[in-house]
């Protein structure tokens, strides 16, 4: 029974909504860009000096 | 402010538990050692009760639990690995979802209830997985400003970052993120190698210097695309940890000329090549990114954390690249590393010091931060059970223990504080003859029980390294491979060998701790760090000429290292270990009684 309801959800719910975002962009960047110099993302200084969190400069992509 | 912090790493690999005073590491241990169940996950109890109970306080003296990752990032990046997969996934998706909808995605209210039996929950305060090993990294360093790199499989997003540690803390400067991880690469071979994730990694490096990188090629052109700057992504066609439970499928298989090997089947030159190609990739992408973080940070010295700093051929080629003046790697690398980094994360916001770069060493006292036994718990447990033992003076026993040890006898070693991470240093350790050519097949196949290709490691005194191995720099946690030193070498001769044909041939006047490319994963041991392994190296030199032993983990395949002076002489009764040396008191096998009843115990021991 939870295998079917998981199921439901994973066909049903997950799957279009992955779909429809991957006809958009790719969430986990797979595409190999020979162009590119580099697949680093920069983290640029985090105005918090409490937390090494850092604001993030998303250049990935 | 006070500053008392209790780190945990919980629910995935190797759990385990690290208290810190004031920027100060008191005490760490895995919970494996406690639950004698190698790498669990379970949430880290006997090992918080231990540090808890080491420094003598109980959970409401503690300021701060720091917890090593965040669930809710994790869970998100969980959520787009399915958005990138789906409709396949499903497997995977089958398995985990009921975890993440139910527990796991309220991790530290699981953290808090499990803690609660221990007294009123101080704060919790979550750290990234990276942050919390950079800071596992970088302030037990010996180094007050460095670059730090951690590379691993993956926490929550980050798999490669890397950092800048000054004295004002450390900050984040880039990431690689999940998919793209230089530890699911390695994972994934050793897999189709048919050893086990996330434990057999070790295996896997062992055995590349048995083949030839014939796979470089294909590895460097269809897996990974990898960037001048060391940055990279895998080419996630050809793996299968998006979709499923397993590492690999027909991707690999066509690649590589065929199915995975089947774990514990004959090993073929085919393993040998793929072990040596991914291990070479693996290195020049290491050598990239280090260049990339002395770029980026202008450092001299740089510290590494992460599942992949545990690579100690990749760390002794960074060394010998000479990109940085020094590198310092913190002795438990992996997950486990990851409660001490959010402990020390935590108590460097709250004001913490790193008064140790006072005394110029580092701050992890040898790694020796587990639990010790007093002599009089010993002797109450060796005339309990009427073991035969005899006590000695420190030096007596040094110089006893180096006689058998000269011999050719077997010593299991168990003295102080039990090593925190996955090395043994002379704390629980298994100890040989490195002269001896027939001890690496003695120790593999009669002591350890296991595979006869893996090497074992050498301990050297700090002061007499030089003269046995060229080694740079110091390598107290035995986290860096170095070549012998020219001087030791014995040229092959005959015709030549290849795969474990090789091990048939001494290489070094040590070979038992001579790799077959001639290298060793050294350990330097100095005075003040470990006196009692120092003494007894140096009865050795005294006694043989030679300042180095094999040292090996006090354990048995597939077990944790032992922990108590129970499990250590469990552990001498039942393997080939001829002396035993528990604290002051020294057990010679032939003087004790035969056991009964016990000859399935490997029956018990899962297969690692």
């Amino acid at each position: 029974m939870r295998r079917m309801m998981l199921g439901v959800l994973y066909y049903l719910l997950l799957t279009p909504i992955a779909l429809l975002i991957r006809s958009v962009r790719d969430p986990l960047h797979r595409r190999w860009d020979m162009n590119k110099a580099t697949y680093w993302s920069l983290i640029t200084a985090s105005e918090d000096k409490s937390r090494t969190f850092a604001q993030r400069a998303d250049n990935d992509c | 402010m006070s500053n008392l912090v209790l780190g945990l790493s919980a629910f995935y690999h190797d759990s385990a538990a690290a208290l810190v005073r004031d920027g100060r590491v008191v005490s760490a241990a895995q919970e494996e050692r406690f639950t004698r169940r190698r790498h669990d996950p379970a949430f880290p109890r006997r090992a918080v009760d231990y540090c808890l109970r080491e420094s003598g306080i109980s959970l409401e003296d503690v300021d701060a639990v720091a917890f090593y990752e965040d669930p809710a990032l994790k869970f998100r990046r969980v959520l787009a690995t399915y958005l990138g997969a789906a409709p396949g996934g499903f497997a995977s998706f089958r398995d985990s979802a009921p975890q993440w909808l139910g527990w796991k995605l309220s991790t530290l209210r699981t953290v808090r209830r499990e803690l609660a039996g221990a007294g009123p929950v101080p704060p919790i305060e979550v750290r990234r997985h990276h942050e919390s090993h950079a800071a596992s990294a970088f302030y037990p360093s010996p180094y007050p400003r460095a670059a730090v790199l951690c590379i691993d499989g993956v926490g929550e997003w980050a798999t490669t970052t890397i950092w800048h540690g000054t004295e004002d803390g450390l900050r984040q400067l880039a990431e690689l993120r999940f998919p793209h991880s230089l530890g699911l690469l390695y994972s994934a071979f050793t897999y189709f190698c048919g050893f086990k994730v996330d434990s057999g990694e070790y295996k896997l490096m062992g055995l590349a210097p048995y083949g030839t990188p014939r796979y470089e090629r294909v590895i460097r052109e269809r897996l990974i695309d990898i960037r001048p700057d060391g940055s990279f992504r895998l080419n996630l066609r050809y793996f299968e940890f998006l979709r499923g439970q397993v590492m690999t499928g027909r991707g690999f298989e066509s690649l590589f000329g065929g199915p995975r090997r089947q774990p514990e089947s004959p090993l073929t030159p085919r393993e040998f090549d793929l072990a040596a190609s991914v291990q070479s990739v693996t290195e020049q992408v290491v050598d990239r990114l280090a260049r990339t973080a002395r770029d980026l940070t202008g450092e001299r010295t740089l510290c590494l954390a992460g599942g992949v700093a545990l690579n100690c051929v990749a760390n002794g080629k960074l060394v010998d690249n000479q990109i940085f003046d020094e590198i310092w790697v913190q002795p438990a690398a992996g997950d486990a590393g990851g409660a001490l980094g959010a402990a020390l994360s935590v108590s460097a916001a709250r004001g913490g010091s790193r008064d140790h770069l006072a005394g110029g060493g580092d701050g992890m006292s040898g790694a020796l931060l587990g639990p010790a036994y007093a002599d009089d718990e010993i002797e109450a447990y060796l005339r309990e059970n009427r073991i035969p033992h005899r006590r000695w003076e420190p030096s007596a026993q040094a110089t006893e223990v180096a006689r058998h040890l000269a011999a050719g006898r077997v010593v299991g070693w168990f003295q102080g504080r039990m090593e925190f991470g996955p090395r043994a240093l002379g704390a629980r350790s298994i100890l040989g003859d490195p002269r001896d050519p027939g001890m690496q097949s003695v120790m593999n196949q009669k002591i350890k029980f296991r595979e006869s290709f893996r090497p074992f490691a050498p301990s050297v005194l700090a002061a007499d390294a030089k003269d046995y191995f060229d080694l740079k720099q110091e390598s107290p946690y035995m986290l860096i491979v170095s070549p012998i030193a020219e001087a030791r070498r014995i040229a092959a001769d005959g015709p030549a060998a290849t795969g474990l044909e090789l091990l048939r041939r001494p290489r070094s006047d040590i070979p038992a701790v001579t790799h077959v490319d001639y290298s060793a994963r050294v350990q330097t041991v100095a005075e003040e760090t470990d006196p009692a392994y120092h003494r007894l190296l140096r009865a050795f030199k005294e006694a043989t000429g030679c300042p180095v032993l094999v040292n090996t983990s006090f354990n048995v395949r597939g077990e944790p290292i032992v922990n108590t002076p129970h499990e250590a002489y469990t552990c001498f009764m039942r393997t080939n270990i001829d002396m035993l040396a528990l604290g002051p008191f020294l057990l010679d096998k032939a003087e004790q009684p035969v056991p009964a009843g016990d000859d399935d115990w490997r029956a018990d021991i899962p297969m690692d």
